[in-house]
């Protein structure tokens, strides 16, 4: 009878730590990868959006150029030349809904509203932020266009950049 | 006492282990496969509009030369370098025809420091009814600007194509 109280039914303590030890390590491993995967498709999605904010500006930009330089050649940059270029100028808001519009200086914080993504205060406040900046090239006749969306992750500050040139040509 | 080894309950601890951590880690894993197709995707579309914009950059800047200089013209050979996106370009004459061949011109540029390029053939020709035509194509890429050639290969690379005829 004294015998079976050497007999080792059961686990001891350190079979069940390392028991626990090796379960905790192939089940945090995966979690860990399936978080990674979230924050990257997370990071994804904000790209293409932030990607598609950027060409809808440049877009809008570009149609007002060939607007102006069919209604006003000798202004061919009208508004856009506000936009940074020269002293004094400072980045450019482009509100790209409803009527459209672009704006020097102005928060470049997007909200979101019933017609898509805009500067309109009153809609949901969104984590991009958008701005146009125009500058000047060697030649007059052409401009350096870039539209900057940025945003940020958690602490993560992420922008996508669009860079174009326009020349004052009619096509 | 005979022990029937099949209807042992031994073993059953480990093989619950192993069926747990695998089940953890295929989710785990088509997670991670899922999102990063997702992010090549959303850089592939990051990458291809800015590729775009080389592209379009690099038709203005040909359309631009063609009407207000004789860069391109099949009469006056001015071969001296142009400026576009501050970057002096000097155009290159691919193929010279006789009156009812077509003349091409070629030329590279780069759009600032970051390595996006464009690649731009313009075309001088005569249609079925005898008019001089223009075509102008431009390739952008988002990376590939080497020195003087934007034919740097990348993994990365993207290609978009403008056409403009006229």
């Amino acid at each position: 009878m004294k015998k079976n109280l050497h007999n080792s039914k059961g686990f001891t303590i350190v079979e069940t730590l390392v028991a626990i030890a090796i379960l905790m390590i192939s089940i945090a491993g995966p979690l860990t990868i399936a978080q990674k995967g979230l924050m990257a498709s997370v990071y994804a999605r904000d790209q293409s959006v932030a990607t598609f904010l950027a060409q809808d500006a440049m877009e809008y930009a570009k149609n007002y150029r060939d607007n102006q330089i069919k209604s006003n050649p000798s202004d061919w940059l009208g508004i856009l030349a506000n936009c940074g270029l020269g002293s004094g100028g400072s980045d450019c808001t482009v509100d790209t809904t409803d009527e459209g519009s672009i704006t020097a200086g102005g928060s470049p914080i997007l909200y979101r509203t019933d017609y898509g993504y805009n500067h309109d205060s009153s809609g949901a406040k969104s984590q991009f932020s958008r701005t146009l900046s125009v500058s000047e090239t060697d030649e007059d006749y052409q401009v350096r266009v870039v539209v900057e969306v940025e945003w940020t992750t958690g602490t993560i500050h992420n922008v996508v950049t669009l860079e174009n040139y326009f020349f004052n040509v009619t096509i | 006492m005979m022990k029937n080894p099949l209807k042992s309950n031994k073993g059953y601890t480990l093989l619950f282990a192993v069926l747990v951590s695998s089940v953890v880690l295929s989710i785990g894993i088509s997670i991670l496969t899922i999102s990063k197709k997702e992010f090549l995707l959303s850089a592939s579309a990051k990458d291809s509009t800015s590729a775009f914009y080389a592209a379009d950059t690099g038709i203005e800047c040909a359309a631009y030369y063609d009407s207000n200089s004789s860069k391109f013209s099949t009469t006056t050979d001015d071969s001296s370098p142009f400026n576009c996106a501050d970057y002096d370009i000097e155009r290159e004459v691919t193929m010279t025809g006789t009156t009812y061949d077509p003349y091409v011109f070629s030329f590279q540029m780069p759009l600032g420091s970051s390595g996006v390029c464009a690649v731009v053939t313009v075309e001088k020709y005569y249609d079925d009814v005898d008019i001089e035509r223009t075509k102008i194509i431009s390739r952008g890429y988002n990376i590939g600007w080497d020195e003087s050639d934007c034919d740097e290969s990348s993994p990365r690379r993207v290609e978009r194509a403008l056409q403009l005829i006229y």
